[in-house]
């Protein structure tokens, strides 16, 4: 048992029993059964390990039911996070892990998306008329979100490089980042999807690896160096960049974005990686921005609610916890939230839909690349 | 135990039908997630409910107690799962009833200073409502972000404002509406801050640890936040000292909102922040017992002067007063976040190798020393290293200790365990000696000092508990075996 590494953890939870990580975990949430929250799952993993307890479809679902977000751990101290990838990876080991997601594991291994899309689509979405160099100073790591889902991320990240005349390339052959299998403990093929995609950034000689994505952002810069595969160039987010370019006044804002909004921290570039800041800081220098903090932001931000395979696995749940975030930010009195990550704009735009809400949705890059 | 009985399956379907199938299970997983809380035992060992579910009203509630009465099965409320004397946990199998669905905030009524609210809210969420209207409920234990209002009435649990507000649920709680074992509603008290009109039977459900019925709703006294508070800590050589101190600044006509009074072990562990942080210990006098967090809020000037006036006091009995912010501000912090340096971080104080174990006290305030020195005989009588080492809130009538003392067990090993009930059941005696109570803020629920109820109690003071016990639920399904000395069900 891989969550035998954990033991002193979670034993630990065992012992202590504080509960602090349940108040505002989506699971807990949304299912209400301390079975839904981090305490409920280390109490499943310490009978695991007792032997008290088998690895029964049920505990399958209350290991699955999680967006992996980091509220508990942000609350505990401890990774408990990290202890649950752990469980579900012995999970999949016994044939308990979600269907849903061995199916997108298949697919993700023949062509390189969790999507069910063809690899050779992958670039369908990229202008025309850009042309992809051999050398290039930065690299726009799209991700499989962008690339076939949310293009209008990917559009507005190419847009503003392009008007900040940028010497910058995407991948040709670009792979899933491995994030989707990772995150829902289908982890032996990580560093095979990362070894791929480092050999291709190393090719074309960058500096700079940007991403638009939350979640490939964790695993460029945390999972792979964890797998150990390891790589000479620098990983920033859009907004990490973006900020760093606003400090250097290389960066003005000419039009206006005339909204009240409330920023979102999307939990693998928030909680997970400790970028709260720069997105901030881009938003607060956008003439015309009302940027608000509600009561649940940054390391206690409150999940989106699609990640760590919920999406698929749990729709409904991971709608539900979408929606609870969203009132929220009606309750703050905004018209729009604005996200930096495809997955959290996916969530929150199927939630929007399905209520009929009149609030709208945003990633940081769509409301640069409209006032640069 | 529910699951031998025939008509099992007929009663869970009976609860399907009352909550709705999402909020009721009997699978092992949920079992286990409502099977240990925060008190002593080894760590194989688990209390397993049949059923847990989880209403969101008190009609629910009610539906859910007229089910179990009638068919003689036990219930037991459960709040945060942070229990220090296993008060929650399904010793007798039966229905886990977890109140968290309860949470809303009824009524905050500024004008009056009172806050209504559901009985399973956490502490934290209560004061974050209140904060929006510039009010506070000063209750603050240290489980805060977990722990229920429900269970904090049912335990009469402590917190570190209690020198000026009061300290004891009583001196908060106006009214309550509570379905009794029976299924019957019942309102008592209101908004009234007294009443001398009927009994008090609200308080009686102070305490109650989920013997007497379940608490769904809860009328109590806040107060404005306020505009200012400062904070000191004052070391001193021996806990009498710091005791004195205390004393002497209450009978000053001085108004501190809290004096909490920590052993060594308990001040290194509260600001073992500041080792991580600084890397370097906190300078202390090699010859100290005990310090004191003492402070003063409200208008600045005012709580300014009452500071110095009390740092004289202090300095006059021999303290010495911390002069780094830094040290104090983490102690504060610290002390009302239970973060995870201090508690979860590998260093010998923190859980991560040990199982921390207490007994929360109360004697006269005069055999507080003698009840420390029997503690540090019991230690190496059975052979323990402290864990926070002594500590304590002055609770209501400003300097009611409130004494809670730790130990540090290995959980791993069943008999170091049965050793420590033995140390705590020792100190526990103890305390009646010196006229004393075996529980001052955490409730006995299944704890070794129960035993001792018909020795800190008169025979005849106890028959009148049980029969209280016995008008109110019948059939003794209201969560049975804890509190009074055994009583089977029927």
């Amino acid at each position: 048992m891989i969550i035998n590494e954990f033991k002193q953890d979670i034993y630990t939870c065992n012992r202590c029993k504080c509960g602090f990580c349940r108040e505002e975990c989506p699971s807990y949430k949304i299912f209400g059964l301390e079975s839904y929250s981090g305490r409920g799952r280390m109490s499943m993993a310490w009978a695991v390990l007792k032997g008290k307890l088998d690895l029964t479809d049920e505990l399958s679902k209350r290991v699955y039911a999680c967006t992996t977000c980091g509220y508990c751990s942000a609350r505990c101290g401890m990774d408990v996070v990290r202890v649950i990838e752990a469980f579900r990876t012995d999970l999949v080991n016994v044939g308990k892990g979600m269907p849903e997601h061995k199916r997108f594991r298949e697919h993700a291994l023949k062509e390189y998306n969790p999507y069910l899309e063809l690899h050779q689509d992958r670039l369908n979405w990229l202008p025309k008329d850009v042309k992809l160099a051999e050398k290039a100073g930065i690299l726009y790591f799209v991700g499989c979100t962008s690339s076939y889902r949310q293009k209008n991320i990917a559009l507005s990240t190419v847009k503003i490089l392009r008007d900040m005349n940028i010497d910058f390339t995407v991948l040709r052959d670009e792979w899933c980042c491995g994030s989707p299998l990772l995150r829902t403990g289908q982890t032996e093929y990580g560093t095979e999807l990362g070894a791929h995609n480092v050999k291709l950034a190393e090719e074309l000689g960058i500096d700079v690896l940007v991403t638009s994505c939350a979640g490939c952002y964790r695993v460029w810069k945390k999972d792979y160096k964890d797998l150990g595969v390891d790589y000479d160039f620098k990983v920033l987010h859009t907004t990490e960049l973006l900020h760093e370019m606003i400090k250097r006044g290389e960066l003005e804002f000419k039009g206006e974005f005339k909204k009240r909004v409330m920023y979102h921290d999307p939990c693998h570039l928030g909680r997970h990686m400790g970028v709260y800041d720069p997105p901030r800081q881009v938003l607060m220098n956008i003439p015309g921005i009302e940027l608000i903090e509600t009561e649940r932001s940054r390391d206690l931000s409150f999940c989106c609610g699609a990640g760590g395979g919920v999406k698929s696995a749990f729709p409904e749940f991971a709608l539900e916890a979408g929606l609870e975030r969203l009132k929220e930010a009606m309750r703050a009195g905004v018209e729009a939230v604005v996200s930096s990550c495809p997955f959290c704009w996916r969530n929150f735009h199927d939630a929007v839909e399905k209520h009929k809400l009149d609030l709208g949705v945003y990633d940081v890059v769509e409301i640069v690349s409209e006032v640069i | 135990m529910l699951k031998f009985r025939k008509d099992a399956n007929k009663i869970f379907e009976n609860l399907k039908s009352i909550v709705g199938p999402e909020s009721v299970s009997c699978d092992e997983v949920d079992l286990i997630a409502y099977s240990r809380d925060w008190s002593l035992m080894d760590s194989s060992m688990m209390y397993l409910p049949d059923i847990v579910v989880r209403p969101k009203t008190t009609v629910e509630v009610v539906e859910i107690v007229r089910l179990a009465n009638r068919e003689r099965i036990p219930v037991i409320p459960w709040g945060g799962g942070t229990g220090l004397s296993g008060g929650a946990l399904a010793i007798k199998g039966g229905i886990i009833i977890d109140m968290k669905g309860l949470n809303k905030i009824i009524e905050i009524d500024e004008e009056n200073l009172t806050i209504t609210a559901q009985t399973g809210i956490t502490v934290q969420k209560l004061n974050e409502a209140l904060k929006k209207h510039q009010l506070w409920w000063p209750h603050d234990p240290e489980s805060k972000f977990a722990s229920t209002v429900g269970a904090a009435i049912a335990c009469d649990n402590a917190g570190t404002f209690g020198t000026k507000y009061g300290g004891s649920l009583v001196d908060y709680l106006l009214g309550i509406e509570v379905v009794l074992p029976t299924g019957d509603i019942v309102k008592f008290g209101s908004k009234a801050p007294i009443s001398a009109s009927g009994y008090p039977l609200h308080w009686l459900f102070v305490g109650s640890e989920g013997t007497l019925g379940i608490i769904t709703e809860a009328t109590l006294r806040v107060y404005r936040l306020p505009q200012y508070r400062c904070v000191d800590i004052i070391l001193f050589n021996t806990f009498k000292s710091a005791i004195n101190a205390g004393l002497k600044i209450i009978e000053a006509g001085l108004d501190p909102e809290s004096i909490h009074i920590v052993a060594k072990e308990g001040f290194l562990y509260y600001t073992r922040l500041y080792e991580v942080k600084f890397n370097k210990v906190p300078k202390v006098p090699e010859k100290m017992e005990a310090a004191m967090a003492i402070s003063f809020a409200g208008l600045k000037d005012v709580s300014r002067f009452q500071e110095s006036v009390a740092l004289k006091i202090c300095s006059e009995a021999g303290g010495t007063v911390i002069e780094e912010p830094e040290l104090v501000d983490i102690f504060w912090t610290e002390k009302h976040t239970l973060s995870y340096d201090a508690g979860k971080n590998p260093w010998p104080l923190s859980v991560r190798q040990h199982k921390y174990a207490g007994i929360d006290l109360c004697v006269p305030i005069g055999e507080v020393p003698l009840m420390y020195k029997t503690y540090q005989k019991l230690l190496k009588k059975y052979d323990f290293k402290p864990a926070t080492g002594c500590f304590m809130y002055c609770k209501r009538l400003k300097f009611a200790p409130n004494c809670i003392f730790t130990i540090n067990v290995n959980d791993e090993e069943p008999e170091e365990v049965e050793r420590a009930k033995k140390f705590l059941y020792e100190l526990a005696k103890c305390s009646i000696e010196c006229g004393g109570t075996i529980s001052s803020s955490r409730g006995v629920g299944i704890s070794v000092t129960r035993s001792l109820m018909p020795t800190e109690h008169s025979h005849t003071a106890l028959e009148l508990m049980k029969k209280l016990k016995h008008m109110l639920d019948p059939n003794n399904i209201m969560n049975p075996g804890k509190k009074l000395p055994e009583e089977e069900l029927p």
